[in-house]
């Protein structure tokens, strides 16, 4: 079973800024990889490991224009138990 | 309402957390929220000054201060306890109300630490945790510590931000969160154009 996805609206400005923060050329690819690993997750949520204050934490990685960028989120499940809510999204050394 | 110090309070918060505690995991638990605190917003919530004592980071003289003013203003207890051949003291919050002055930020770190190595015991705390953390690696007994070794992550202004997660988790549970497919075709269209 997939978990639906869902986002904060702090999150969402993460996200914002982070695409932002990138050539304009690579925005699109990287909003297609941030969807595609986010994907991921919601398949299978134990591939976050429970870091930042015991929250779990979702490492990734995506390349746009041959690119690599290294991010994480963490997130939290709703109260319906069947969605995975980003709550924020960051920049991390490799 | 009396206004404790903000050490006292340190202690006192940790004790409500983690009732129980014994002295040496009291001293080492405000220090790995100072640690933490280093990490995740770039200063320290006490005002201890660590050096590493005898028995690993510690600041004596403030610590002592602020335990006695926890227990001789009635905020806390302390029963001499014996384990095994040694003695030991163990700290109880008493009901006595406390006005804390954490943002919530620094209260999460505090219940975090408490309640993540409540189970670790003293010997195992120092070994596998407080050995470990950044400040205590290379120092020398008798040496200040230097705390802005925790700051290695810091720096990034698009990197983690503990007060921009908290607010998330905060909408999260006040429900306000959207489909992420929704708010990614948004940010793909404005980025278009």
């Amino acid at each position: 079973m997939s978990y639906e996805l869902a986002i904060a609206p702090e999150a969402e400005q993460d996200l914002d800024r982070l695409i932002d923060s990138l050539p304009a050329r690579r925005r699109e690819a990287a909003l297609d990889g941030v969807l595609a690993e986010f994907e991921k997750l919601a398949a299978n949520p134990s591939l976050a490991v429970r870091s930042t204050l015991g929250r779990p934490t979702y490492r990734f990685s995506f390349v746009a224009e041959k690119v690599h960028y290294h991010w994480a989120a963490t997130f939290k499940y709703a109260q319906d138990e069947r969605t995975i809510v980003i709550t924020h999204i960051f920049r991390v050394a490799l | 309402m009396t206004q404790l110090s903000r050490n006292a309070q340190i202690l006192r918060y940790l004790m409500e957390v983690a009732p129980g505690l014994g002295r040496i995991k009291l001293a080492k638990f405000a220090y790995l929220a100072d640690c933490e605190s280093y990490r995740y917003l770039d200063r320290s919530i006490s005002e201890f000054r660590y050096i590493y004592d005898r028995h690993g980071p510690f600041d004596r003289r403030r610590f002592y201060l602020a335990k006695d003013e926890l227990v001789n203003g009635g905020y806390a207890t302390e029963t001499m306890v014996e384990a095994g051949p040694y003695q030991g003291y163990e700290f109880q919050p008493t009901s006595k109300p406390v006005e804390y002055g954490f943002d919530q930020a620094e209260a999460e770190i505090l219940r975090y630490v408490a309640e993540i190595y409540l189970t670790h015991t003293a010997v195992r705390l120092c070994d596998e945790v407080v050995y470990q953390t950044p400040p205590m690696k290379g120092a020398k007994v008798g040496e200040k510590l230097a705390m802005d070794k925790m700051r290695e992550e810091k720096g990034d202004e698009l990197g983690f931000n503990l007060e921009r997660l908290l607010a998330g988790e905060a909408s999260v549970e006040a429900g306000r969160f959207r489909p992420l497919k929704e708010a990614v075709d948004e940010l793909r269209a404005r980025h278009r154009s």
